[in-house]
């Protein structure tokens, strides 16, 4: 059962990280990096077939793919600055964290205004 | 007819049950709102899907994507490229700088007796004349000359020697001034030597 391992990894590393934390506090950030991407690496495997999935799923339908593509790259791109600004924030680094989620919101603009737009001209020509 | 609406309600379940799926996978923070945006103009493609192609059947969404993604990109490396040469015309002024600097030392030393203590140089940085001297400041020092052993007169005026040892006099000064405003075509006003 994957859901043990993973669960057992966190309580692990958050009693090992509290135990840390009173000798040598620098080293508390370092568990917490490690084991976030540890886990990050443990469900991996499961995110990919998941995907293919919606590959999969999106081929029936008539939409074009590169939106699809274009949803999850956004998806990634949320969760991995995400993942930065919480390690930033757990070590008491608030600005460098609200930065980190800055610049995924703009790389997440970026892949949203070519849809954005496209829509746009679509309507637009729609009107006679 | 049956076919095409068919096929319409079919893609919008789809979309419907896929983005469910997605709502799961997001994390749920702030980005989920831009998320959601992007996710309502594709329900939105999706729905008016069969009404472009009864419209306009010319419109290629894909496309317009495309061109529109590579504008995006195109005006991105205008500013990066426009970037780079900025910084490479500020080097190529900064060395010029410093070739002019050592050549004025060069020169200047192998032709007189005197050492250079001191050289600043302002460049125009204006496009039309990209490199003149506006200003040539040049501080010179004569050089020590091994001294003969005297004898020292203790009352003798201690601050005469050491104005007459180290200064140049005016008339070296004026000669290193034409020197440089021959060789550099420089205004002999724009030279100061100290």
């Amino acid at each position: 059962m994957e859901i043990f391992k993973i669960v057992g990894l966190g309580i692990t590393a958050t009693i090992l990280s509290v135990i840390i934390k009173q000798y040598k506090p620098e080293y508390g950030i370092h568990i917490s990096i490690a084991t976030g991407v540890i886990i990050f690496l443990l469900i991996v495997g499961k995110l990919a077939s998941i995907l293919k999935v919606m590959e999969q799923l999106t081929n029936k339908m008539e939409i074009d793919l590169i939106y699809v593509k274009s949803i999850f790259k956004i998806i990634g791109i949320a969760y991995i600055s995400e993942f930065g600004a919480q390690v930033c924030r757990d070590s008491g680094e608030e600005s460098i964290a609200l930065k980190i989620e800055f610049a995924g919101k703009i790389l997440i603009m970026v892949l949203a205004l070519p849809i954005l737009l496209s829509v746009l001209n679509l309507i637009v020509k729609l009107i006679p | 007819m049956i076919e095409i609406l068919k096929i319409w309600i079919i893609n919008i379940i789809t979309i419907i049950v896929f983005i469910s799926f997605i709502e799961i996978l997001m994390p749920n923070s702030k980005m989920k709102k831009y998320l959601n945006l992007v996710l309502g103009f594709i329900v939105m493609l999706v729905i008016l899907n069969p009404l472009i192609n009864i419209i306009n059947s010319k419109v290629d969404l894909e496309d317009e994507f495309y061109k529109i993604s590579r504008d995006l990109k195109k005006e991105e490396y205008v500013f990066v490229s426009n970037n780079i040469e900025n910084k490479q015309k500020q080097q190529l002024i900064s060395l010029y700088e410093d070739r002019l600097k050592t050549d004025v030392v060069n020169r200047i030393e192998s032709k007189y007796d005197v050492n250079v203590l001191e050289i600043d140089i302002n460049l125009e940085k204006s496009e039309e004349n990209l490199g003149e001297i506006k200003k040539l400041k040049l501080s010179v020092i004569e050089k020590e000359k091994v001294i003969p052993i005297v004898k020292i007169d203790i009352f003798k005026d201690e601050n005469d020697e050491e104005s007459e040892k180290h200064g140049v006099d005016m008339e070296l000064k004026e000669k290193i001034r034409k020197d440089i405003s021959n060789i550099y075509n420089v205004k002999n006003t724009r030279i100061i030597v100290n």
